[in-house]
C-alpha cells in the first residue's frame, strides 16, 4: 500500500496553504510546510530514486536531509535533498540519472550482475588493454550518478558573512535551545544554528506535548535576543574557534550564505542520527527508521504504511509503534531488547512484502520500521581535537576531550529525561556564556580601539553535571547481509571481502569500499561499518576506531563556496578613454592595463617615428622622507646612492639575501631629505613591505618614513624622437632642453595646467622619453591634452605589447620574465652597476660569492640566423646538433623597427660571449641556429637616442 | 606643508542615497593627509604628540577628522585647503594623498552589517565604538575605516586606493542596497 495523508495533523504543515508542482512530469498539490518527499508520499508516491550502483528502487529511510534515498533534480539543480527541501510553488521536480522512467530503468539490469560489482571492482577492471580506456570510461560516464547541470542557467546570488558571537550553539533542538537561552541570559551573544527549517529537533517529530515544548521554547530564544538561523549547517570548526555556517534559508535572492564566525565559545548540540539495521533486503521501500516513520507520522500528517513490522530496541521505536498504531496503522512489534532480530525483508518490485524473523516467523507487511540505536555526530568534536571514544553499554560514541571553548550537550554528552536534558544544556549554556565573555573581555583589553567602558558583568557558571547514560542494546547487523551505505551500494558483504583482501582497519575500508564516503557524509553509515569490520575482525568497535570526520559536516553547494562574484580590479583614470577608444586590456595582477589598441606593431613603430604615449599608472610609486634615506637605498639597492644631488635620478637593482634579483627602477630625489622610489608595477607592494621590513626589523634606529603613493598620481610615459617637441607645447614651468633637464633628472612640473605634477627624464623604451606623473584625478585631462596637442607630430597611444617589444628592442630585461628564481644581480647583464666595494647591502655576501663563479647563467640578448622566426618564449636553447640544454628564450618579438625578431635568454656562461653559436628547438621541432647578439640593444646602443 | 588645492574629480562610480537602512556617499572630495613622525624604537613607552589620538581613535565630531591610522601615523581629513599647520607636530611630515585615496561614508543602522557582509573585523560597539580606526579588507580591498556616527546611527568613513574605487564602490553599494531590503538579522 502507498503511503497517504491523514485527515488531520502534521506539526509544520499549514493545509490551509495547498501548493502545486510536479513530480516527474505529473501535476501534484502539497501544503505549505511539506518537503518534496512529504508532498510526494501524500499523494502515494514511494520510490523518489534508484539506487547509485544496482539502480533499485529506493524509498524513504530517514525522511530528512540525511536521506541517501532522497536525491532528486528540481529545475536546474541536480542532487536536491528531497526530504529536506521545502516544495515552491510551480517547482518542476523528476528523478535523477533513470532511463526511460524511474520505475522502468534500464540500469538496472546492473542488479543481474551485481555479484561482479564488488568493492574495488573499478580499481581492479578495464585496466587492460590500456588503449581502451577512452572508451570504457565513456560508457562507464553513462552510469556516474547524480543529476545533470544546464551550464546556460543564470547563477544565483551566493554571498558571505562574518559574526562575532560570544556563544555559538550548533543545533536547535531542545538541548541547544536551552543552551542559547541559559547563554543570552547570562549576557552573552548568542548565535543559535539549527539544520532543519524549525527550531525543535527530536520534539517536532514527538507527541504533541513535545511541539508544544518546542514551539515555548523557540519563542523564549527570540525572546532573549538569540540570534536563530534555521535550514543552517555548522559545517565546521577550524583553528582559532572559526566556526563555518552554511545558510540556506536566506531571504531576497541569495539562495545561499557562508557565515564565517568567530564564536569565542561553541556550544556543540546535534542531538543523534538514527542508525539503520543491516539485514538482507534493507534497502528496500518500506524500510525505515522509526524517526522517519514518526517525521512522516507527526510533522507531516502522512500514514507511511497501512501494516507494519517494529523493530525497536529503544524508546524512539516504542513510540513510533504506538503512534503508528493511533494513526491506524495495523502494528506488529518485535523488540530487539529481548534477542529477537528481523533478518530479510523480501517482496516484489523491490518494496517491502514481507518480514522474516530469526526464529522464522515471517509477516506480511508493507512497512518495517526500524529502530537499533543511534550514531552521535561528533563532527564537530573531532574538529576540536577529540578523538571520542566508544561506551558498548550505550552502544555510541561520546567525546572525551574538548577544549574549555567547546562545550557538548544533548545526545552527545548523555541521555536521560527531557527535564534532565534540558538541565544540563541549560549549565553547558552558562558556562558558555562565562567563558566567551571572559574571552570577550580579554579580547576588548587587548584591542586599542575597542571600548573602555565596563565590561559585562560575567555570572557565576560551572560544569554541568553529567548525564547519565542508557543501556542499549549492540545492534548492527543481523544475521543476514544487508547495506551498510545507501548512497554507495556498499553492503557488509563488500566491507568482508574488502577486509579479506587485506584493507582491514577503518580508513583503508572506507578508501577501497568508498563506504561512508557519498552525500550522507558517514552520518548514517560510519557506526555500522565499523561494526561490521569489527565483527569480521573479531575486535571491539574500540579496537577498530572510526574514520575522523572532517569539515564540511555536511556537503556545501560549490556556489555557497565560491560566493559572490566579486574579484577586485584597479583601474587608473584613463581607463574610461582606453575602454572608449578600442583598446584590448590585460589583467596584470588586480590592474586592468591597456594591452594594446589593436595593433602593437605600428604602436611601436610609431613611438620610434614619432611619439606615443602609455598609460603606466600601476609603476611602484613610494614617497621617501626622512635623514637615512640615502642609508636606505644603498642598503637595498646593489648600487650607491649617498651622492644623488636634488633633481636627479638614478637607476638601482634591488637582490634578496640570496642575491637574487627582486626588482627594479629609478629613485628621484626631489628634496634634501625627500625622495621618490618607482618600482616595478607587480613589486609596488612588496617592495613597500621589503623596505619596511628592513626599517622595523633590522634599521629600527633609522628615520625613514615611506608612503606609498602609487596612485596618487596619473603616471604617462611620452616616448618618442618628438617627446620634447610635444611636451613643449603643454608644459608650462619647465625648461625641457637638454642641457636644463637631461637624461636621468627630474623636476616638478605643470602639465597641461595640472601643477603640483612631476617629471622625470627617463626611458624603458630606448627613447627619448618623460615619465608624467600627475594628480591622479587629472590624468585624464591630461592624456587628453597630450593626444589633442600631438595630433600634427604624429602621437599615438601605445599599450603594453608595443612597450614589450620597445624594451625588448633596448635589451632592456624584466624581472621575472627575463630573470627567474636563481638569477643573481651578477647573471643580469648588470655590468658595473653592483658595487661590492659598498660597506652594506641586502644580498652583498652573496653577490660577491657570485661575482668569483663561472658557473652562473647569463642573461643575454640573442638573435635568429632566421629573423623572420619568432620562437615561443621558453623555447630550449641546445647546443648545436645535440639535445644538451644550454639555456631557454625568455623574450621573443618581431621587431616592426628592425623587420626581423629580437630575442632575450639566459644561457649557460661558457656560450654568453657576444657571437657564440646555439641552436634553438622550437615546439614544433624544428632547430634554428641564433648567435648572442653583440649588445644586450638591437637598437641604439650607444644611449644616443634616450639622451638626445 | 603640501596640500592639494587641484579642483578633485571623484573616481566612486556608484553611491547610494537616502537607504532605508543604510547609505553610501562619496566622501572623496576631502583633503586628505598622512602625518608621519619618527618612528618609535620598539619597547619604548607610546609618545602621542600633543592634540593627536593614540592608537586606534580618532578625533570625530568635529571639521576636522583626525585618525591614527598606524604607528606613528595619522590620517587627516578636512575640507580642501584647511589649514593644518597647528595640528602637525614638529619634525613630522606631511603627504598629500588628496587624489590617491578615494572615501566613502558608509551610514545608518544597517552599517555595520554591510562591513560584516565583506570584511571579518567585529564592527560591534565594544570591538568598534564610535571614534575607533581600523585597517581591514573590506571587500578584498585595503581600507582605513574610521567610525564616526551621525544623528545618532553609526556611521563609517572607509578610505581606499583610488584604483579601486569604481570596483568597490560598486561591490558596497550592491550589498548596502540589498540589505535594505533583507536585513541580517534574523534570518
Amino acid at each position: 500500500m502507498s503511503p497517504s495523508r491523514l485527515p488531520s495533523g502534521g506539526a509544520v504543515i499549514d493545509r490551509s496553504r495547498p501548493i502545486k508542482f510536479k513530480w516527474n512530469g505529473k501535476s501534484f498539490t502539497g501544503f505549505e510546510g511539506d518537503t518534496i518527499v512529504s508532498a510526494l508520499a501524500a499523494n502515494g508516491v514511494d520510490v523518489f530514486s534508484r539506487s547509485m550502483k544496482y539502480h533499485r528502487r529506493r524509498g524513504i529511510l530517514t525522511g530528512d536531509f540525511w536521506d541517501p534515498n532522497c536525491f532528486v533534480q528540481v529545475g536546474d539543480e541536480p542532487n536536491v535533498r528531497a526530504g529536506h527541501r521545502l516544495i515552491s510553488a510551480g517547482i518542476e521536480v523528476s528523478a535523477q540519472n533513470v532511463w526511460p522512467s524511474l520505475e522502468r530503468d534500464v540500469k538496472a539490469a546492473n542488479g543481474l550482475v551485481g555479484r561482479f560489482l564488488t568493492a574495488g571492482f573499478y580499481y581492479k577492471t578495464f585496466m587492460k588493454p590500456a588503449t581502451l580506456w577512452p572508451k570504457y570510461e565513456k560508457i562507464l560516464a553513462t552510469f556516474a550518478p547524480g543529476g545533470a547541470i544546464d551550464i546556460e542557467s543564470t547563477p544565483g546570488r551566493y554571498d558571505k558573512r562574518y559574526s562575532h558571537p560570544d556563544v555559538l550553539v550548533a543545533g536547535g533542538g531542545p538541548a541547544g535551545m536551552a543552551a542559547a537561552i541559559a547563554a543570552a541570559e547570562a549576557g552573552a551573544d548568542v548565535m543559535l544554528v539549527e539544520h532543519n527549517h524549525q527550531l525543535g529537533g527530536h520534539l517536532l517529530w514527538g507527541s504533541a506535548e513535545d511541539q508544544k515544548r518546542a514551539a515555548s521554547l523557540g519563542a523564549r530564544c527570540i525572546e532573549v535576543g538569540v540570534e536563530v538561523l534555521t535550514d543552517s549547517t555548522v559545517t565546521g570548526r577550524y583553528d582559532g574557534s572559526w566556526v563555518a555556517i552554511n545558510q540556506r534559508n536566506v531571504a531576497g535572492e541569495t539562495i545561499e550564505r557562508v557565515v564565517k564566525a568567530r564564536a569565542k565559545c561553541l556550544v556543540i548540540a546535534p542531538g543523534l542520527i538514527e542508525r539503520p539495521y543491516i539485514f538482507e533486503g534493507n534497502d528496500r521501500v518500506g524500510v525505515m527508521t522509526s524517526g522517519a516513520a514518526r517525521r512522516m507520522l507527526n510533522m507531516y500528517g502522512i500514514k507511511p504504511g497501512q501494516k507494519a513490522v517494529v523493530f525497536t530496541a529503544n524508546a524512539a521505536g516504542d513510540a513510533a509503534a504506538a503512534d503508528l498504531a493511533d494513526a491506524g496503522v495495523e502494528v506488529t512489534t518485535v523488540d530487539g531488547r529481548t534477542g529477537a532480530d528481523v533478518v530479510r525483508a523480501s517482496g516484489s518490485g523491490d518494496r517491502v512484502e514481507q518480514v522474516e524473523l530469526a526464529d522464522g516467523t515471517v509477516y506480511e507487511a508493507d512497512l518495517l520500521v526500524t529502530a537499533v540505536g543511534w550514531t552521535a555526530p561528533t563532527s564537530l568534536a573531532n574538529m576540536s581535537g577529540d578523538r571520542p571514544s566508544y561506551d558498548p553499554s550505550a552502544a555510541r560514541f561520546f567525546c572525551t576531550s574538548l577544549p574549555d571553548d567547546v562545550l557538548p550537550t544533548g545526545g552527545l554528552a548523555g541521555d536521560g529525561s527531557l527535564e534532565e536534558n534540558l538541565t544540563h544544556a541549560s549549565a553547558t549554556g552558562r558556562l558558555a556564556a562565562r567563558r566567551g565573555l571572559t574571552m570577550r573581555n580579554q579580547m576588548r583589553s587587548m584591542t586599542p580601539r575597542a571600548s573602555t567602558g565596563v565590561p559585562a558583568p560575567i555570572k557565576d557558571a560551572s560544569e554541568p553535571a553529567p548525564l547519565p547514560r542508557a543501556n542499549h542494546p549492540e545492534l548492527f547487523r543481523s544475521t543476514t547481509h544487508g547495506l551498510v551505505d545507501f548512497s554507495e551500494d556498499v553492503g557488509s558483504k563488500d566491507l568482508w571481502a574488502a577486509a579479506a583482501e587485506g584493507f582491514d582497519s577503518v580508513e583503508l575500508v572506507k578508501r577501497f569500499t568508498t563506504a561512508t564516503m557519498g552525500p550522507s557524509q558517514g552520518k548514517l553509515e560510519t557506526v555500522n561499518t565499523v561494526a561490521v569490520l569489527a565483527e569480521y575482525l573479531g575486535q571491539s568497535i574500540e579496537e577498530v576506531g572510526t574514520t575522523v570526520w572532517r569539515p564540511p559536516y555536511a556537503p556545501v553547494s560549490l556556489g555557497a563556496l565560491a560566493g559572490k562574484n566579486s574579484t577586485p580590479h584597479r583601474i587608473s583614470s584613463i581607463h574610461v578613454w582606453n575602454k572608449a577608444n578600442n583598446c584590448k586590456f590585460i589583467h596584470a595582477g588586480a590592474w586592468l592595463r591597456p594591452d594594446h589598441y589593436g595593433n602593437a606593431q605600428a604602436e611601436a613603430k610609431n613611438v620610434r617615428d614619432n611619439v606615443g604615449i602609455i598609460d603606466v599608472t600601476p609603476l611602484g610609486k613610494l614617497d621617501l622622507q626622512g635623514p637615512n634615506v640615502p642609508d636606505l637605498l644603498e642598503l637595498l639597492y646593489v648600487n650607491k646612492w649617498r651622492k644623488l644631488d636634488i633633481g636627479k635620478v638614478r637607476y638601482g637593482v634591488m637582490v634578496g639575501e640570496d642575491g637574487v634579483v627582486l626588482d627594479d627602477g629609478v629613485t628621484a630625489r626631489l628634496g634634501e631629505e625627500h625622495y621618490m622610489m618607482t618600482t616595478t608595477s607587480s613589486g609596488a607592494a612588496s617592495i613597500w613591505e621589503w623596505a619596511e621590513n628592513w626599517l622595523q626589523t633590522e634599521r629600527p634606529d633609522w628615520d625613514v618614513r615611506i608612503v606609498p603613493v602609487t596612485t596618487s598620481y596619473t603616471s604617462i610615459n611620452v616616448a618618442g624622437p618628438k617627446s620634447r617637441e610635444l611636451l613643449l607645447k603643454i608644459c608650462e614651468d619647465v625648461d625641457l632642453s637638454n642641457e636644463a633637464f637631461g637624461y636621468m633628472s627630474a623636476r616638478p612640473a605643470t602639465v597641461a595646467g595640472v601643477a603640483e605634477s612631476l617629471m622625470l627624464r627617463i626611458g624603458f623604451t630606448g627613447e627619448l622619453s618623460y615619465e608624467v606623473h600627475v594628480p591622479a584625478a587629472h590624468g585624464l585631462k591630461v592624456w587628453e591634452a597630450l593626444l589633442d596637442a600631438g595630433k600634427d607630430l604624429g602621437v599615438k597611444p601605445f599599450g603594453l605589447e608595443a612597450q614589450r617589444i620597445l624594451r625588448l628592442e633596448k635589451g632592456h630585461f624584466i624581472v621575472g620574465q627575463d630573470t627567474d628564481g636563481l638569477t643573481r644581480g651578477a647573471s643580469a647583464g648588470l655590468g658595473g652597476l653592483i658595487k661590492l666595494d659598498k660597506d652594506d647591502g641586502v644580498g652583498l655576501p652573496e653577490l660577491r660569492w657570485a661575482a668569483d663563479r663561472t658557473d652562473l647563467a647569463q642573461v643575454v640578448s640573442i638573435a635568429l640566423d632566421d629573423g623572420m622566426i619568432v620562437p615561443e618564449e621558453a623555447s630550449q636553447l641546445v647546443d648545436g646538433e645535440t639535445n644538451t640544454i644550454v639555456g631557454r628564450i625568455t623574450s621573443s618579438r618581431m621587431s616592426p623597427n628592425l623587420g626581423r625578431s629580437v630575442c632575450m635568454g639566459q644561457v649557460i656562461p661558457e656560450l654568453a660571449a657576444p657571437g657564440s653559436k646555439l641552436t634553438v628547438l622550437l615546439t614544433d621541432g624544428r632547430r634554428v641556429p641564433a648567435k648572442i647578439h653583440t649588445d644586450h640593444a638591437f637598437i641604439d646602443p650607444e644611449g644616443a637616442r634616450l639622451r638626445a | 606643508m603640501p596640500n592639494s588645492t587641484l579642483p578633485y574629480e571623484t573616481a566612486v562610480t556608484s553611491t547610494l542615497s537616502n537607504g532605508s537602512r543604510v547609505s553610501v556617499t562619496d566622501a572623496s572630495d576631502m583633503a586628505k593627509l598622512l602625518v608621519r613622525t619618527k618612528r618609535q624604537p620598539v619597547g619604548a613607552d607610546v609618545e602621542i604628540p600633543s592634540g593627536l589620538p593614540s592608537q586606534g581613535h580618532a578625533q570625530v565630531g568635529g571639521q576636522v577628522l583626525i585618525a591614527a591610522t598606524r604607528p606613528s601615523e595619522w590620517t587627516i581629513l578636512g575640507q580642501r585647503g584647511m589649514d593644518v599647520a597647528d595640528l602637525v607636530p614638529p619634525g613630522a611630515t606631511v603627504v598629500d594623498l588628496t587624489h590617491g585615496r578615494s572615501a566613502v561614508r558608509l551610514s545608518g543602522v544597517g552599517a555595520p552589517e554591510v562591513l560584516a557582509q565583506l570584511c571579518s573585523l567585529d564592527f560591534s560597539d565594544d570591538f568598534t565604538p564610535n571614534g575607533a580606526v581600523i585597517s581591514g579588507a573590506v571587500s578584498s580591498v585595503m581600507c582605513d575605516i574610521i567610525r564616526d556616527d551621525m544623528d545618532d546611527a553609526p556611521s563609517y568613513v572607509l578610505l581606499f586606493d583610488r584604483s579601486f574605487a569604481d570596483f568597490f564602490s560598486t561591490q558596497i553599494v550592491d550589498v548596502a542596497s540589498y540589505l535594505n531590503q533583507h536585513p541580517l538579522r534574523g534570518h
